[in-house]
């Protein structure tokens, strides 16, 4: 009788154990699947960000061309530039969207960083926001940048900056 | 034999948790590489061409106010290439420089190899750098069977895994000048 008690204590004890170590494995999958769903998330936004920043590279509103010549690669005219931003801003809702529909909850702008821009304060150099469109509400945002040469015929020459690029999610 | 089962029992649960943490461990560095890859990639061509376009605004001698203002990559660059003998005591040792030696253009009244290596340094820094990007940016002449290294810009170096930005080479008196960026994380 005693014999069966114990054995029976053990066989309890060991069932303990075990669906403790179920329990385990339950909570760390869980954890590891709540993991792997905002790794996803965050590789798709980076995505996101990728596809945006090569279409405002390629953007023929923003590429230096002359003529009927091919246009420059990673070269942004910034006369171009000032007037599409002037343009994204204004009241034309049909143009907003159309390019909502590029760049979606996006921020994109140029800043010039050599020579100094007339516009810069002294420890920052000034951005010329391009489109501005950001998300009200987000969970994240990815910031992507990339160095460009930027035309301005009316001075002549190139100057060297970057296109910074943040989407949201 | 009890001992031994007991001792199986570990062992088998020591590789269960040596398996669980290498698949932690493979999941953990896989982490946002795949933009890494595309934004070294593309920063590395674009950047270079950016750098070697970019138009020099300050006073290079007689040069200012001329119709067009130099260019780093090929009036600065083309110059240092022409006149590095004048720059460096000895070519195959960068680190001893004659400042005062004979350049066509002395922007900031510097030697042009000086000039393009404190600007781009300071290029470089304000993008690449600051973005926690490691570089390497090297300018080598080929002159016959002879090569020279006149210029190398880097942020800790990339001897690594690195992309590039492919060979940008301009044609000069001295020969052919080939530069090159690469840039790691």
């Amino acid at each position: 009788m005693k014999q069966a008690q114990v054995r029976m204590t053990e066989t309890i004890g060991v069932m303990f154990i075990f669906f403790i170590l179920i329990a385990l494995g339950l909570v760390f999958y869980y954890q590891y699947q709540q993991y792997a769903f905002k790794e996803k998330e965050q590789v798709l936004l980076q995505t996101r960000a990728v596809e945006t920043t090569l279409r405002a590279l390629f953007l023929p509103e923003l590429l230096c061309s002359k003529g009927e010549a091919e246009s420059e690669e990673h070269c942004i005219d910034m006369l171009k530039a000032e007037s599409l931003a002037l343009g994204i801003t204004d009241a034309d809702l049909e143009r907003r969207e159309y390019y909502f529909n590029l760049f979606s909850y996006a921020t994109i702008s140029v800043v010039q960083l050599y020579p100094p821009s007339a516009l810069d304060s002294e420890s920052h150099p000034a951005p010329l926001l391009i489109y501005n469109w950001p998300k009200e509400e987000y969970k994240s945002k990815e910031n992507t940048f990339f160095v460009v040469a930027l035309r301005d015929e009316t001075i002549g020459g190139y100057s060297f900056g970057y296109l910074q690029v943040e989407v949201y999610s | 034999m009890k001992a031994q089962m007991e001792m199986m029992g570990l062992v088998i649960i020591v590789i269960l948790i040596t398996v669980g943490l290498l698949f932690m461990a493979t999941f953990a560095l896989k982490d946002s590489k795949q933009k890494n890859i595309f934004t070294r990639k593309g920063l590395a061509s674009s950047t270079l061409s950016s750098v070697l376009k970019a138009t020099v605004v300050e006073p290079c001698g007689e040069y200012v106010g001329s119709e067009d203002l130099p260019q780093l990559g090929e009036d600065i660059l083309e110059d240092c290439a022409l006149q590095y003998r004048e720059y460096y005591d000895n070519p195959s040792d960068a680190t001893n420089t004659n400042p005062y030696g004979y350049s066509q253009y002395r922007c900031e009244g510097k030697h042009s190899c000086q000039f393009f290596q404190d600007k781009v340094g300071e290029l470089l820094g304000s993008t690449l750098k600051e973005w926690g990007k490691k570089y390497e940016l090297k300018a080598t002449l080929l002159q016959g069977q002879d090569k020279a290294t006149i210029i190398t810009i880097k942020n800790e170096g990339c001897p690594g895994e690195r992309d590039s930005s492919g060979l940008f080479p301009i044609q000069t008196d001295a020969g052919l000048l080939e530069t090159q960026l690469f840039v790691c994380d």
